[in-house]
């Protein structure tokens, strides 16, 4: 179990690592400058000169991928993490009160899965225009009702444990008690949600840069390129095959290190671990 | 009663839980969970409250603890954390305390919880569990509160290097132990234990009652002990209190409980202790029916439609609770009259 757990939190961070490394060179070294046409060279196979091909337009596949890694993982990251924050804020405030004000957060939260996430990046970007901050703040917002129904949820259930009443015995306020006592335990399935959101976030952005809600051309991101490759995929079936298994590798990868910190994050399964070595 | 040694007085406690029906959640009825229990605990002293699963004792145990918002009545306690300077105790009504007041009279009043299973948070270390009450009432920091926990542990049979592990790595008994620690963290002066022992193998359950037993003698504490064991009961108490449908029926000391039994009810529960000798022979009483609802308990006396006693009055006027000499409590109309089987000494 251990050993299976750091392979989990091993291949993950690998493959994360592995494309926050290559966002990072980005920053400073691309084969070629992402969004430069060679003309001469539309569709081009891989060849020493561009190792991925290039696109419809000349442009460097494998430059482009590099950025395209910047932005999707800014986006994923940060769309969850106000997903996740917001999300698991309210569905605490409403698990530990109830009555009315769980009634109108949960009704609150209910209005914004209700209402589609496409319409929401329409509207966000027809008031502020469209763009890479504007889809994230639209997938955003389109994850607090899963993190806030998961946290409520948990915490209906956790608040009754006896534990939480020895809390309040003992003289513990509430703040304590939801920080301390109950937060700590739901740790365990809000990491698990984190990565799967990640992975739909990931994909959700694909899709609004395809419509051009997203980030906007000539700028890569991997939705993008996907969206761009499927009109030659006879032609080069290659254009769509390595953002889609830079989109696939990247949700394995933060599905594994969900794992792998779940096991790692639970008192319980590293004692039986420990244990078990030292026998 | 002389007043001057009473911990505890506790008079006309009721807790009502509404029930709640319909599209605008109207209270439709209450449940009778405690109806005007009134028992005193005086220092030092164990006493046992009794009675069979839903008859309100945990509720009753929780209330005076404000751990549940009594509905109406008064807990007097004599608390030591709250004695003005140069004074022994304070008289408060719990009942009636405000927020800073609770919370500084944790410190007096603590709880064993009956499930050591949900009652120790499984994220948190021993040594953050049991000192957690230290933390929260800021008694003592860092090496101080470490050494403390250490001291604690010690006192209930555990070993100071285990405040490092978590509760997943514990049995039942000895989880029930770091219960224990916690509950005695803040040195208070009364413990309610709800059952804890009943969750235990018999094996543990009189190491756990033996652990009690001597950290009332060291610690000086009051218990107000919880169960449904009735040999527990007769063994870890100075008297006894038995409830029945969120009333309590009867209170006595032990021995005059057990042998001399006034109220009907009382009879019948001591008539299914086990008695270990195959020549005594006892006429096991079974109650017929089952336990009445508490959101609308019978008319008159809440025990009649189940009392081979049972007379006219008892079918229309509630009995009233009163000592009926030696501080024997009884709540029956015919406690004088009936001449109850009681339980062999012993």
């Amino acid at each position: 179990m251990k050993a299976h757990t750091d392979l989990n939190l091993l291949a993950g961070g690998g493959l994360i690592g592995l494309f926050l490394i290559m966002a990072l060179i980005s920053l400073v070294y691309t084969p070629y400058p992402p969004t430069r046409q060679d003309i001469g060279a539309q569709l081009a196979p891989a060849t020493i000169a561009h190792p991925l091909g290039t696109d419809s337009f000349g442009r460097d596949t494998l430059s482009r991928l590099m950025v395209g890694a910047r932005h999707t993982l800014t986006v994923a990251v940060f769309a969850v993490a106000i997903g996740a924050l917001l999300g698991t804020g309210l569905g605490m405030i409403a698990g530990w009160f109830s009555g009315f004000i769980d009634d109108a957060v949960m009704r609150t939260v209910d209005f914004i899965m209700g209402f589609p996430i496409l319409l929401f990046a329409i509207l966000i970007a027809a008031v502020f225009g469209p763009g890479m901050r504007n889809s994230l703040i639209a997938i955003g917002l389109a994850n607090i009702p899963v993190f806030a129904r998961l946290v409520r949820g948990n915490l209906l259930g956790l608040k009754e444990r006896e534990f939480v009443v020895s809390a309040r015995a003992c003289g513990a306020g509430g703040r304590r008690i939801l920080l301390v006592h109950l937060l700590p335990n739901l740790l365990s399935p809000l990491v698990i949600q984190v990565t799967l959101s990640l992975g739909t976030a990931i994909l959700a952005d694909a899709g609004l840069s395809y419509l051009g809600l997203g980030i906007q051309p000539p700028h890569p991101s991997w939705g993008r390129m996907v969206y761009a490759a499927q009109s030659f995929l006879s032609l080069d079936p290659w254009l769509a095959v390595y953002p889609g298994i830079a989109i696939a590798l990247t949700i394995l990868g933060f599905n594994l290190l969900g794992d792998g910190l779940r096991d790692r994050l639970d008192p319980r399964r590293i004692r039986k671990t420990r244990k078990a070595r030292s026998r | 009663m002389s007043s001057d040694n009473i911990l505890l007085d506790v008079k006309h406690l009721k807790k009502y839980f509404p029930v709640r029906r319909g599209v605008f959640r109207r209270v439709v009825a209450h449940v009778k969970a405690v109806d005007d229990v009134d028992l005193f605990i005086k220092e030092g002293e164990t006493l046992g409250l009794v009675g069979e699963s839903g008859c309100g004792k945990t509720t009753t145990g929780r209330t005076i603890l404000r751990l549940i918002e009594p509905t109406a009545g008064e807990i007097h306690f004599r608390s030591k954390a709250l004695a003005k300077p140069g004074e022994e105790f304070n008289l408060v009504d719990v009942a009636k305390a405000s927020r800073g007041t609770m919370k500084a009279l944790r410190r007096d009043m603590q709880i064993i919880f009956q499930d050591p299973y949900s009652s120790l948070n499984p994220r948190m270390t021993v040594g953050a569990i049991v000192g957690e009450p230290l933390l929260v009432h800021g008694v003592a920091k860092g090496k101080e509160r470490e050494q403390r926990v250490r001291e604690l542990l010690g006192a209930v049979g555990l070993k100071p290097d285990h405040m490092k592990r978590y509760p997943h790595e514990f049995s039942g008994g000895q989880r029930q132990r770091i219960g224990i620690a916690r509950a005695l963290a803040l040195d208070p002066q009364l413990i309610i234990a709800d059952e804890p022992v009943s969750a235990l193998d018999v094996s543990i359950q009189a190491q756990v009652l033996n652990l009690l037993e001597d950290l009332q003698k060291d610690f000086g504490l009051t218990y107000l002990f919880i169960a449904h064991d009735l040999s527990v009961v007769r063994h870890i108490s100075d008297r006894v209190a038995v409830m029945y449908l969120g009333k309590a029926v009867e209170l006595a000391e032990t021995e005059e409980l057990f042998t001399n039994p006034k109220h009907p009810y009382t009879e019948a529960l001591m008539s299914a202790v086990p008695v270990p000798d195959p020549d005594y022979e006892v006429e096991r009483i079974i109650l017929e029916g089952d336990v009445p609802s508490p959101v609308n308990p019978p008319s008159g006396c809440y025990f009649h439609p189940r009392c081979r006693y049972a007379q006219d009055i008892c079918k229309t006027k509630a009995p009233e609770y009163h000592d009926i000499g030696g501080e024997h409590f009884v709540a029956c109309h015919l406690a004088d009259q009936l001449k109850l089987q009681p339980v062999r000494a012993g």
